[in-house]
């Protein structure tokens, strides 16, 4: 037997005992953690995998008997291969999460090796030393190690660990403290080892893999993003409001807010003109506000008309409109509209800014994210049409991007009906992009908009006033009958999006 | 980009940004505040200070808090110019204080009212004016401002768990719980269609004007728990709903509150709106002080802030001398008319030779915590229903906490504040005024993090500020017999000089009566003048 030698640095191993226990532990909870992060029910999550972790020791166990000789080999392996793959856990969780088809069978699959292998180490371990104590001390020494690390770890991480390094940080630590055990008995062991120069080389780079990964992780963060995005990511950053990601594949370029598409560079100009050709063709407007959009590209369109005076932009997030009206990309796109000395940028919020301000407009587009949440569901409401309407000049239009009518129709129409209620005539529209599906809109001023009579040369790839005219036309399947009005003490435009989306699925 | 995609990089970036970055040690800074105690306790001492010079001025109001404020706006809209008003602190507003930071207002009391009673003219007519009542459909149902009702989600309440929708704990509670439930609000019902034989609500806000039939009086005898447990209310999730409405609106459980209290609370709104349910309520980020913003618009030639009344002294026969103290200076105002529009036992030592009957009355009212924290946006992502108005915290000692951005219309920020609500009535007041006085820094900001921590188990890690707002004496408590006492009271010590407007003297501390109370006063002051 190899491990004639080894009982005779037996403390060593318990303690090792003592860390395996403890690291397992953490895998586990780490684990459950990101499963009740992703898929939400805590109580679900953490009892499952705590029995799918307790399960796989049992196989681990039941497994071990077919392990013959070079038991101190076995042992060094799987604490290398439990720290490998607990380190990258948690990486590995959130990476797949997004790209993955069955999430869980890879949450299972991930608990059920680690709880294995650790499994598979106590007996492992008692038999190694089993001739250097008697059975019923050999038993109470290992589990008191065993269950002693159990609860240091029970501590440390809700306690320790998460407030100070965050999910992937503590993985991968322990995944490194791991393979430093192993990497410890390698070296105190080499001589009862067979290979032992190999073990420690995989240990190694092993632990400089975890280093890295424990170094780089806010790197990581953005890599897993990247994967999940499924495209080259060229530039992401944070600012108070949201998070801003610009990808690039061939040809398409596609800005992500909050992970929410809000155009790809192929078919953008399909709704850019949807969204403003309507409101300017047959109309003389000169004093145009744009609310949101604040990537430039409506300010685009609305520029192909020479009588305009002045274009005010009003978008909340000065990231956003200081990155298209810099960045050399963007302005391509954009046609550096918004360095046009027409154009007049203001960051601040739109409806506290539409509120205050004294002047009415010729022409205002309303180019807000789609009602997913409360705070965007307030710019919705009754209460803001009937601000936007006091401040819409009486000739005067406002078109406003309305969600699509064949996911959401009760969406769009509850849209429609708040419009009215404000005191609104409107005329519905919508239009195809293909990377967002079947687009709705509303144009909405205080007489009734009309159809388009006659066209105005203007340059256009997709618009045409028999295409417009054709758009104001609804299939039944967009159409529903619904009365409900968006109102700050129902919020119902938020709950009619949410039931309706998430059908979609 | 299909929808489920959309969601999983939702998740993925923001918790990962989150488990990342939210655990960030920031260092959480405590403040300690409250209504200007420290001139308030030289009102012990009254004849050490020396007043130098005299004012002389037809009315003084005594008292910059709703009431005081009612009465004074009363008198400046209708061109009686002859007033000053006294305030204690740099600023009037009393209970509906507020305070604010970078991000938003919040209060440092009360927050909210409840849509007006068609049959309160004068409270429908201030509203009309100050721009809550923007005007009136057919049936001449108000319509109110819609940006001020609360705005959806308005109420949840955390539970096994997990957050749900509304203050009453429908969802997880037993059968034989829900029955009582429904019997409880059957009942109230019942009591809110009452009439007295005086044709008068038995149970409407304000208390001047429901009935004075001893049938309904009588109510005023038993505590709501006794009068509950003859009712056969036995539930534990109802006892604790009933408690906490208590708390919230009297600063008392239902051991303490009297019946016909109790009943106010859940038997006297029939308010109606055109645009709102009946139950709901109008708030703003900063509470009602944006009501005292648009009481005293036109009055600053009228208050002296900073400025404690030590004495009241009515024994002259034509005009009353009030001795005044501000920080260095004391100066006596000789009045024709006083309006009091301070708390019962502030005016017990304040009148020089009280008589016996109004100093034997004590009014009992418990101190509270009203607790601002500023913290980060995230701290509310936790299961169930999303970040409300009210939330609270099923079985929990206090109040919930509001959310002071819910009023908002613009897009939040990171940061936001949270107004945590704490009565302190589990002993005596004296007592619990005794405790709390003892905390310092630390201790309220364990306690505030140990309030919450159920619902919100890292709440701590998001905080980056705690500004605690003491009430010593928070509103009064109608406790059992204060009614009948007060009606006495009112009988036995009424003149024309001296005007009683506070609170206190409604038994019921709200917005409505204490506008109720100033109006009164500015009725009796007006119809004097022309008399």
């Amino acid at each position: 037997m190899d491990n004639k030698q080894a009982v005779d640095k037996p403390l060593l191993l318990l303690l090792s005992v003592f860390v395996v226990a403890t690291c397992g532990l953490i895998y586990e909870l780490i684990a459950g953690t990101v499963a009740s992060y992703l898929l939400g029910d805590s109580v679900t999550q953490f009892s499952t995998i705590i029995g799918a972790y307790l399960f796989s020791m049992g196989i681990g166990s039941y497994l071990s008997k077919f392990f013959k000789d070079k038991l101190l080999n076995w042992f060094v392996k799987i604490e290398i291969m439990v720290g490998l793959i607990g380190g990258i856990s948690s990486t590995l969780l959130f990476t797949l999460f997004g790209l993955a088809v069955s999430f869980k069978v890879i949450l299972y699959a991930l608990v059920g090796i680690t709880g294995l292998l650790v499994g598979l180490e106590i007996p492992l371990l008692m038999r190694i030393l089993e001739h250097r104590y008697e059975f019923k001390d050999l038993v109470s020494k290992v589990f008191t190690f065993d269950y002693i690390g159990a609860l240091l770890a029970s501590i440390i991480f809700p306690l320790v660990m998460i407030p100070h390094l965050g999910l992937m940080r503590t993985s991968y630590l322990f995944g490194l403290i791991n393979i430093s055990v192993a990497l410890i008995v390698a070296f105190k062991f080499s001589k009862e080892l067979n290979n032992h120069l190999s073990l420690k080389l995989y240990g190694f780079l092993s632990a400089l893999l975890l280093l890295l990964g424990f170094i780089f992780s806010n790197y990581l963060m953005t890599w897993t993003e990247s994967l999940v995005f499924n495209e080259n990511i060229i530039y992401s950053c944070s600012s108070p409001y949201q998070r801003i990601v610009l990808t690039q594949d061939k040809k398409d370029l596609r800005l992500y807010l909050n992970g929410n598409l809000q155009f790809s560079a192929v078919d953008e100009y399909r709704y850019h003109e949807a969204l403003v050709h309507p409101l300017m063709h047959q109309h003389n407007y000169k004093k145009i506000l744009v609310l949101g959009g604040g990537d430039g590209m409506a300010v685009r369109e609305l520029l192909k008309y020479p009588q305009i005076t002045s274009i005010t932009l009003v978008d909340l997030d000065a990231k956003m409109t200081d990155l298209f009206s810099k960045n050399s990309l963007l302005q391509q796109l954009n046609q550096a509209s918004l360095v046009h000395p027409k154009v007049k940028v203001i960051n601040t919020d739109a409806f506290q800014w539409l509120k205050s301000q004294p002047e009415q407009f010729d022409g205002i587009v309303v180019d807000f994210p789609d009602p997913s949440n409360y705070a965007i569901g307030k710019l919705y409401s009754t209460l803001f049409y009937q601000v936007l309407y006091d401040k819409l000049a009486d000739s005067g239009m406002v078109v406003i991007q309305s969600t699509s009518p064949l996911v959401a129709p009760k969406s769009f129409w509850c849209i429609n009906n708040t419009l009215q209620f404000a005191g609104f005539k409107t005329l519905p529209y919508h239009t195809n992009v293909p990377s967002f599906g079947e687009w709705g809109f509303h144009l909405a001023a205080k007489h009734q908009p009309r159809l388009l009579t006659y066209a105005i040369p203007i340059q256009t790839r997709y618009f045409t006033i028999d295409e417009f005219n054709k758009s104001t036309y609804f299939t039944p399947d967009m159409k529903v009958d619904t009365k409900e009005i968006n109102k700050l003490n129902n919020q119902m435009l938020v709950h009619l999006f949410e039931q309706e989306w998430s059908v979609y699925q | 980009m299909k929808r489920k995609e959309f969601i999983s990089v939702l998740w993925s970036s923001s918790l990962i940004g989150s488990a990342c970055n939210q655990f960030s040690l920031q260092p959480i800074s405590v403040t300690i505040n409250g209504p200007a105690h420290h001139l308030g306790h030289q009102l012990r001492q009254p004849s050490k200070l020396v007043a130098k010079e005299t004012k002389n001025i037809k009315t003084l109001i005594i008292g910059g808090g709703v009431s005081g404020l009612t009465t004074a706006y009363f008198l400046k809209k209708n061109g009686y110019e002859q007033f000053l008003l006294l305030e204690l602190n740099d600023r009037v507003g009393g209970n509906a204080l507020a305070g604010n930071n970078h991000i938003t207002g919040y209060p440092y009391g009360a927050h909210y009212i409840t849509i007006p009673d068609a049959n309160d003219k004068p409270l429908i007519s201030f509203l009309h004016e100050v721009g809550v009542i923007v005007g009136f459909n057919e049936q001449q149902l108000p319509i109110i401002n819609e940006e001020f009702i609360c705005h959806a989600p308005d109420e949840r309440h955390f539970m096994n768990g997990i957050w749900n929708d509304g203050l009453i704990p429908h969802q997880q509670i037993s059968e034989a719980d829900r029955q009582q439930f429904q019997r409880f609000f059957a009942l109230m019902h019942e009591y809110k269609l009452s009439m007295g034989k005086d044709g008068k609500h038995a149970f409407t806000i304000p208390v001047q004007s429901a009935s004075m039939d001893e049938k309904w009086l009588q109510l005023d005898d038993v505590s709501f728990h006794d009068f509950l447990t003859k009712n056969g209310i036995t539930s534990g999730a109802l006892y604790w709903y009933i408690n906490y409405c208590l708390k919230d609106d009297f600063g008392g459980h239902a051991q303490q509150v009297s019946a016909w209290a109790g009943l106010h609370y859940f038997a006297s709104r029939r308010g109606n709106a055109a645009n709102a349910e009946s139950d709901a309520v109008i708030t703003w980020p900063e509470g009602n002080y944006w009501l005292v913003n648009k009481l005293k618009k036109d009055l600053q030639e009228h208050i002296i802030n900073n400025s404690l009344a030590v004495e009241v002294d009515d024994q002259s026969r034509d005009t009353i001398l009030v001795k005044v103290k501000q920080e260095h200076h004391t100066f006596n105002v000789k009045a024709n008319q006083v309006v009091m529009a301070t708390p019962h036992f502030i005016n017990k030592r304040l009148l020089k030779q009280p008589p016996e009957a109004f100093n034997k009355l004590t009014i009992e009212s418990s101190p509270w915590a009203v607790i601002n924290i500023t913290l980060n946006a995230d701290f509310a992502s936790t299961r169930g229903i999303p970040l409300s108005w009210d939330n609270i915290i099923y079985g929990a000692e206090n109040l919930g906490y509001v959310h002071a951005q819910h009023q908002a219309i613009r897009l939040p920020n990171q940061d936001t504040v949270i107004t945590l609500y704490y009565c302190f009535c589990k002993q005596t007041p004296a007592l619990e005024r005794q405790k709390i006085q003892l905390w310092n820094e630390d201790d309220w900001k364990t306690f505030v993090i140990d309030e919450l921590k159920q619902a919100h188990p890292n709440i701590k890690h998001y905080m980056s500020n705690i500004e605690v707002w003491i009430w010593g004496h928070g509103m009064v408590l109608p406790a059992v017999g204060l009614k009948k006492k007060l009606l006495k009271i009112k009988h036995e010590y009424s003149s024309k000089r001296i005007l009683f407007a506070h609170t206190d003297y409604s038994g019921i501390s709200i917005f409505e009566e204490a506008f109720h109370q100033g109006l009164s006063a500015a009725n009796q002051i007006l119809h004097a003048h022309q008399g």
